[in-house]
């Protein structure tokens, strides 16, 4: 398990010199070193997943759900897929939803109209890679375990998420 | 003494040299707090409340998006290698986008350079007549690149020709900002 952090002492004038005090020490270094993290990649061993939704879905929260304990620094979320919408002109939006009631967007509990992504599919069922990486500022989620799950919604048709074999995708949070 | 996230070198101890609070407090338990609390964002975030730019462009040459809303100042320290990371949906009636940063009205993002247009742009995209896409890049800004101090950013876009360009703020989320590499892995 991930050693976590905890706030830097503040040390006064005698203050004894123990063991457990410099270990606290050693133990937030070894945080920086290593931080909380969950990255979730598939490696073309999942199924293609088809949405339709024309609100918030999972994409496949069996393999795309990100679970860690923060620690109020900035939070890194990525997401690299690769998909197709089957008619050219629709659009396929993103968001990533926190404990099942904020999203990264708004950062309330409704998203934004167009999500962290918005594609619009330009020839029908044109495979392309959609990818973000944004950073949420220190501070903003309050220290804590947190759970993360992508969001997707289109304006009409069906999108189709590509996760058989042959494709790779990832979604990760990272302090 | 109150700690503060805020970075001094970390002491080269002597044998027989004082422990003293403020030493822990300065070498440990501050620098440990400012490692912590990097990286500094400097910049734009919208969440959806900025207005969408429309850019008519007769002017061949490198233009600011949106000078008020897609520029912002940023302190940077000597030594420190930076991370500048853009993230906006776009559209154009025709052509290719073509982005950079300008630094102080001056410097090139790309490779620091001083010319009246930039050598190099960071992000290309050419699709479809006013099909929206996803502008999303980072571009490193080495430590030397930039004197220490105060520095404006300004993102630029290239027009070839007499085209038309969107970026697209309201109801989106948007950033454009600067981080330290600092705990990262540098580009």
């Amino acid at each position: 398990m991930t050693t976590l952090w905890t706030t830097p002492r503040e040390w006064l004038t005698k203050d004894a010199i123990t063991k457990e005090r410099l270990n606290a020490i050693s133990d937030n270094l070894t945080y920086l070193h290593t931080p909380s993290s969950s990255i979730k990649t598939v490696r073309g061993t999942g199924a293609d997943a088809p949405i339709t939704s024309l609100t918030p879905i999972q994409i496949d929260d069996a393999l795309f759900t990100a679970s860690l304990e923060t620690t109020g620094r900035v939070l890194n979320v990525n997401f690299l897929m690769t998909m197709a919408n089957a008619t050219a002109g629709a659009y396929t939006h993103i968001d990533v939803l926190m404990d099942g009631v904020t999203y990264l967007s708004s950062l309330t509990g409704t998203q934004l109209t167009y999500g962290l992504l918005r594609d619009r599919q330009s020839g029908a069922a044109y495979v392309h890679a959609l990818s973000f990486d944004i950073k949420i500022p220190a501070g903003t989620i309050t220290a804590g375990a947190h759970v993360f799950v992508p969001r997707v919604w289109v304006s009409g048709s069906t999108s189709t998420f590509y996760l058989s074999a042959g494709y790779f995708a990832q979604f990760g949070v990272r302090e | 003494m109150a700690l503060s996230a805020l970075w001094t070198p970390p002491n080269r101890w002597e044998t027989g040299e004082p422990m003293a609070a403020v030493k822990f407090n300065t070498f440990f338990s501050n620098n440990l707090l400012f490692l912590h609390q990097s990286p500094v964002i400097q910049g734009v975030i919208n969440r959806g409340t900025g207005t969408d730019i429309t850019v008519g462009v007769l002017t061949v040459g490198a233009q600011p998006l949106d000078s008020q809303q897609l520029s912002f100042y940023a302190d940077i320290e000597e030594g420190v290698d930076y991370n500048l990371s853009t993230h906006l949906t776009m559209a154009s009636n025709s052509s290719m986008t073509q982005l950079t940063t300008l630094i102080d009205g001056t410097t090139w993002s790309a490779d620091g350079s001083n010319g009246a247009q930039p050598n190099i742009y960071e992000y290309k995209y050419r699709t479809s007549v006013g099909y929206q896409y996803l502008a999303s890049f980072t571009t490193p800004i080495p430590s030397g690149m930039l004197s220490p101090g105060r520095h404006t950013f300004t993102l630029m876009h290239y027009n070839n020709a007499a085209n038309t360009w969107w970026a697209y703020l309201s109801g989106h989320y948007a950033h454009y900002y600067l981080t330290r590499t600092s705990g990262l892995t540098k580009l």
